[in-house]
């Protein structure tokens, strides 16, 4: 299951980046209640951080390294196509992106 | 630098995207094989399988000087075999086998997913040339990466831009977003896929440190392949099952390929290799056995620093570590290098569009053919397999022909119908190819999305899967390019 919770995390990572950004601040139509640019910026890289040390808590690093480094294209590719077709749901993916993180971090250490 | 990557990307990027989009069916090359075989369903313990091949190739195959099979896996169901054979045209005989029986004669004969893998790397042209050019190939890519990241000023700044429907900002924008996000990726398979050719490229330290002698520079390269000269006295195999299974214990994995040489002869050696899926890198170790009396004869471990390196980087490239989510992203990965390569040539064209120069109209057409034809000529292959009956000989080597013979009328065709109506109706040609490949192997074999979507057929309703989607993309594109203004594609 980390391979998920840390691809989400990525996820969100990616997503508030995108989001400390003014031009697709503006695309995105950035509501109100989101946090300051900078904030953003600094979570962001917080979630990209911990998506990574999440994937390198578990045996087999080695493995876990090349596809986290996969996972990140991936996450981030998301974000350019979310942000072009539906830019809206955007500020939302962060806090969502880690709710569902944490779910599945739960489930996978029961 | 803009100078250096657009032209050093230019002059490669055809057979680039050519060795790119190869190199993507390559990810999924042991699946490709066993949707190419649909005669072959039943799983069986690999050493079982490989008891069967030897009991079939010590009948047919028992003057060989050696059997190289490679074992099945939870990814492909067959054994494979090559050996020498004096009546096979190319003086060797590659063939997969039935796990339970052994036999290949109820098999079609087809070259599966190693086609593209070969020519990946190989272009199907003779040794060395091909290798050399792919490697040349690679290093102009290497070149082309690096002076490119050099070039994007704006990495972070456009991160996350994609603006379609723009025109030329929106090719850059695209071969941007695709080269950027996967980066890492490119540079990783780029330098590896250097690396795996190296000793052909860069043969002098070998030169240096042995002179001719090429043997002696293999076996210590690899010295986990014990080799000693026939006895000259017949003597039947002993237990091979016995030792397989001795040597799954001694490496602590599973067996990913056997050798044995000598074969029927006193002096015949059995040795196991570890599966290549087991750890990041690619070749690690290997066991070695008296083939008669089943005695260890050698055991193997790699544990050389430089080695151990150089087989993990070997590994990086292969991708055969891979678990089902990380062969997904070396596969999407891949097809994000291909788009970069795609839309780096699109861009080429469509900034020059209004010089009207001859060279700029025949790289223009070259490109639509040569890139906009290889997933045509990709499905062509598929096809093929499907249409061509079992008995016809010389079956492998005509599905290949298709693949170049569509590729080839697919340059061609660009060349007569250049510009968006050309793109546009190359791939409505391939849309179709790849939505109707589902039906053609449902009404030919079965085992498909139409035929048993829920009976544990997964392999064979993944790919059609695989092939509706690549059709809608190509769909997609067809009508894109017959729709849209002039500026979208490059103007005649």
């Amino acid at each position: 299951m980390t391979e998920l919770s840390s691809f989400l995390l990525a996820l969100a990572g990616f997503a508030s980046l995108s989001l400390s950004m003014q031009r697709h601040a503006r695309q995105a139509e950035s509501p109100r209640w989101l946090p300051r640019q900078k904030t953003l910026r600094l979570t962001g890289w917080a979630f990209i951080s911990l998506s990574l040390l999440i994937r390198l808590s578990m045996p087999g690093w080695r493995i876990a390294l090349v596809e986290w480094v996969g996972a990140l294209g991936l996450a981030a590719t998301l974000v350019v196509l979310a942000l072009h077709y539906r830019p809206r749901l955007v500020p939302i993916i962060p806090a969502s992106a880690i709710a569902l993180a944490l779910v599945t971090l739960v489930l996978g250490l029961r | 630098m803009a100078w250096l990557h657009g032209w050093a990307g230019l002059v490669l990027g055809w057979l680039l995207f050519a060795i790119a989009a190869t190199g993507t069916a390559s990810v999924f090359k042991a699946e490709i094989s066993d949707w190419m075989r649909p005669e072959l369903n039943a799983r069986v313990d690999p050493v079982l399988a490989l008891t069967a091949a030897i009991r079939q190739l010590e009948k047919k195959a028992g003057d060989a000087p050696a059997w190289y099979i490679s074992a099945p896996d939870e990814r492909t169901v067959s054994p494979i075999a090559a050996y020498e054979s004096k009546t096979a045209p190319n003086g060797y005989v590659q063939e997969a086998m039935d796990p339970v029986t052994g036999r290949s004669d109820n098999i079609r004969d087809t070259l599966g997913g190693e086609f593209f893998y070969r020519f990946h790397f190989e272009l199907e042209l003779p040794y060395p040339w091909g290798r050399v050019l792919a490697s040349a190939a690679a290093m102009v890519m290497l070149v082309t990466l690096i002076s490119g990241i050099i070039t994007h000023r704006r990495i972070f700044a456009d991160f996350f831009t994609l603006r379609p429907g723009k025109g030329k900002r929106s090719w850059l924008d695209a071969h941007n977003v695709m080269g950027v996000l996967a980066m890492p990726f490119h540079l990783m398979i780029t330098f590896t896929g250097i690396l795996t050719l190296i000793s052909l490229t860069l043969p002098w330290a070998g030169i240096a440190n042995y002179g001719n002698d090429t043997e002696a520079f293999y076996n210590e390269f690899s010295p986990g392949f014990y080799s000693r000269p026939a006895a000259g006295r017949r003597a039947p195999l002993g237990d091979v099952a016995g030792m397989l299974n001795d040597a799954r214990k001694r490496m602590g994995g599973r067996i990913g390929q056997i050798s044995i040489v000598n074969p029927g002869d006193a002096g015949a050696v059995v040795t196991a290799t570890r599966h290549d899926g087991d750890q990041l890198a690619y070749a690690t170790g290997s066991v070695a056995y008296d083939g008669v009396t089943g005695t260890l004869l050698s055991s193997y471990t790699e544990a050389r620093p430089a080695k151990k390196t150089y087989d993990v980087l070997y590994g990086l490239h292969m991708g055969r570590f891979a678990p089902k989510f990380s062969r997904w992203l070396y596969f999407l990965c891949s097809l994000a290098l291909a788009g970069t390569i795609g839309t780096g040539m699109m861009l080429w064209s469509v900034s020059r569009a209004k010089d009207r120069k001859p060279g700029t109209a025949f790289v223009e057409r070259l490109t639509t053919g040569a890139i906009g034809g290889m997933p045509l000529a990709m499905v062509a292959y598929f096809w093929a397999n499907r249409l061509i009956p079992s008995a016809v000989a010389g079956r492998s080597d005509l599905e290949v022909r298709s693949f170049f013979m569509c590729w080839g009328a697919a340059i061609l065709f660009g060349m007569l119908r250049p510009g968006r109506r050309g793109w546009s109706e190359l791939m409505a040609v391939t849309a179709g190819a790849w939505l109707l490949l589902p039906a053609l192997s449902a009404f030919t074999v079965g085992r498909g999305l139409l035929a048993s979507p829920f009976h544990g057929n997964g392999l064979f309703v993944g790919f059609d899967l695989v092939a509706i989607t690549l059709g809608a993309i190509a769909l997609s594109i067809a009508i894109k390019a017959a729709r849209s203004p002039a500026a979208t594609v490059g103007r005649r």
